[in-house]
């Protein structure tokens, strides 16, 4: 029994570090830039929805909606004011750039919000439990757990059955070619930008009750997000959605039988293991290198 | 070693100690840049763990002191040693593939490592390690820095370092030149990470107590300033980068506090200016062009297509071409 409620407690978080991971793989898909602000952007916007909802006093609701707008403008924002200048860039710069970014996020958190961990107010209860055959489950990991699977659904409509997930795959595969057939390309990367930041928006607030909300809240997350990525495969959405959950019942159950210290470090092993043995991932492409 | 000695003696008379304990951490961090030079900089891979390289070699050198009582040299050795063992480890899988994996695994390594120290025994947790004996001194730092700098730069100019600049600008072109490119990115790897853990073991055995606080993600983002700023692939950068980001804080404490507390944004700032605007750092020796060479560039060419065209304006047409060209 006490297994079963370690894997179930394992699916939940791991269904939000796929949450956190989807957003650093739709960008790199469509851009090929690995985002390392990317946690940096979901820990400033829960800031937002902390502030909106203590001294601002908006509803939920409310909050969340303005979050997620507040999510969308800074990631789009953040392409138009600093990637698209070095888009030239090689891999290290961009890299370099998106770690700077990083860093200026977490140091501007520190001097708006203090360095301090605060409360975001929930309305899901970590300390109310349902009886569901036998095993014990908090009201917050069902919920978390439901709304990951509902942005997964959004995430997978939007990329699959639009016209705008169509461009935006076009992007990928050949963004040359994607304009000339008259895709807005550059409108494609900031939305794409935008959809990654909400994404990364949506990990962060279902998080911050676990976590608390402080200027390095998103960094374990973070890791993990990138973990499961690279486990699942780079470019592949479904292959970060398995990653997650395999990372998050893995490190889960690993906690509860071997240490709850080295807990966090079953992440990179596993990162570690498997590029020794499959390095693009369980469902990724096989490597081609474009000359 | 007496002449050492002696010559410690003689700059402690001279210099204060406010500057003696800055200099000796200026030494200490040139070394950490230069070595993180030799992968990010001229090999062209990006490295967010080197201050975890730094902790193994500061832990090594320590606990080797204090519990196995061993001498100085030995213990910074194996350091060194330790460092680049586990170089190899992370370096090997993670090498063979895009750069970016490089950056995620280094990422997770320093986290591992302070994990790791934070929970072990052997390392004091996070109480830290205490009882270390004070033998690192501004003679030995020094002489560090030269020796690493000599081996660096000999290394650069040789067969070697020349395959490392190569991969940095074009990694197919290296390997169709018959340059094996895992081998040789694992090498800059190894080695870097061999410097980094000398480093920690001379910081060790100068601050005689070392916590898992010490070496977390932001060390690792301080060096790649340095690196940066002084210039991706150029040694010399490294040192002057080094000198001027360990100096800044002390300047900046007394006149602008308020700069000096939150001065990761500054390097954040720092780091995404420098992508902008010049890619290669202020020194850099990459072939890659920033916005400032391209706009002097562009000056040039204009400048250069100006003076010919004046001569020939008679020629109809000749100033739509000449506008372009300025573009």
């Amino acid at each position: 029994m006490f297994f079963w409620q370690l894997v179930l407690s394992g699916l939940s978080i791991g269904s939000l570090y796929a949450v956190v991971g989807l957003g650093i793989v739709l960008l790199y898909r469509t851009s090929r830039v690995l985002n390392f602000a990317h946690g940096d952007l979901a820990m400033v916007t829960t800031m937002i929805a902390y502030s909106l909802l203590t001294s601002a006093g908006v509803v939920f609701a409310g909050s969340v909606a303005l979050t997620l707008l507040a999510a969308f403008a800074l990631g789009s924002l953040f392409y138009f004011i600093v990637i698209r200048p070095v888009k030239e860039a090689t891999l290290l710069g961009q890299i370099i750039t998106t770690a700077g970014f990083a860093l200026v996020l977490g140091g501007a958190a520190v001097v708006i919000w203090g360095a301090g961990t605060k409360a975001l107010p929930f309305p899901l209860s970590r300390f109310r439990f349902y009886d569901v055959f036998g095993l014990r489950i908090d009201q917050l990991t069902i919920g978390s757990f439901i709304v990951s699977v509902i942005t997964m659904l959004l995430l997978y409509l939007l990329v699959q059955k639009t016209k705008f997930g169509l461009a935006m795959r076009a992007v990928s595969q050949n963004d040359a070619a994607a304009r000339v057939l008259g895709i807005p390309v550059r409108r494609v990367y900031a939305v794409t930008w935008g959809v990654s930041a909400v994404l990364g928006a949506i990990g962060g607030l279902l998080l911050a009750p676990v976590t608390f909300v402080s200027p390095t809240m998103m960094f374990d997350p973070f890791l993990k997000g990138f973990a499961a990525a690279v486990l699942g495969g780079l470019d592949s959405l479904p292959g970060v959605i398995i990653g997650g959950v395999i990372l998050g019942v893995v490190e889960n159950v690993f906690g509860g039988y071997v240490s709850t210290a080295f807990k966090s470090t079953v992440a990179f092993v596993m990162i570690i293991a498997v590029l020794l043995v499959r390095p693009e991932g369980l469902l990724g492409r096989k490597f081609q290198r474009r000359v | 070693m007496p002449v050492l000695d002696l010559v410690n003696e003689a700059l402690r008379e001279w210099i204060n100690p406010y500057y003696y304990g800055i200099f000796l951490v200026m030494g200490i961090n040139m070394i950490l840049a230069m070595s993180l030079n030799l992968v990010t900089g001229f090999t062209g891979q990006l490295h967010l763990g080197h201050a975890g390289f730094m902790a193994i070699g500061a832990y090594t050198a320590g606990i080797l002191a204090t519990k196995g009582g061993a001498a100085f040299l030995p213990a910074v050795l194996a350091g060194g040693v330790a460092a680049a063992f586990f170089g190899f480890v992370v370096g090997l899988p993670t090498l063979r593939l895009r750069g970016d994996y490089l950056a995620i695994a280094t990422l997770g390594f320093g986290e591992i490592v302070r994990i790791a120290i934070l929970n072990l025994d052997i390392t004091g947790g996070a109480f830290g390690l205490r009882g270390i004996p004070r033998l690192t001194n501004l003679p030995i730092v020094i002489i560090a820095v030269l020796l690493t700098y000599v081996i660096l730069h000999s290394l650069i100019r040789s067969r070697v370092g020349r395959a490392f600049i190569a991969i940095r600008e074009d990694e197919v072109a290296a390997s169709a030149m018959g340059i094996e490119t895992t081998r040789m990115k694992v090498t800059a790897f190894v080695l870097a990470a061999f410097f980094a853990g000398v480093a920690g073991g001379l910081y060790a055995f100068w601050f005689r107590f070392i916590s898992p606080g010490s070496f977390g993600f932001l060390l690792s983002i301080e060096i790649l300033s340095m690196v940066v700023l002084g210039g991706l692939g150029n040694l010399l950068g490294s040192v002057l980068g080094a000198g001027f980001i360990t100096y800044l804080p002390e300047l900046l404490r007394t006149s602008v506090p308020a700069v000096a507390q939150h001065r990761m944004v500054f390097y954040g700032a720092l780091l995404v200016l420098a992508m902008i605007v010049r890619p290669n750092g202020l020194l850099g020796t990459s072939s890659e062009q920033g916005w400032l060479e391209m706009w002097l560039a562009r000056r040039k060419a204009k400048h250069a297509a100006r003076g010919p065209a004046r001569l020939e304006a008679a020629a109809p047409g000749q100033d739509g071409a000449d506008g372009r060209s300025g573009e």
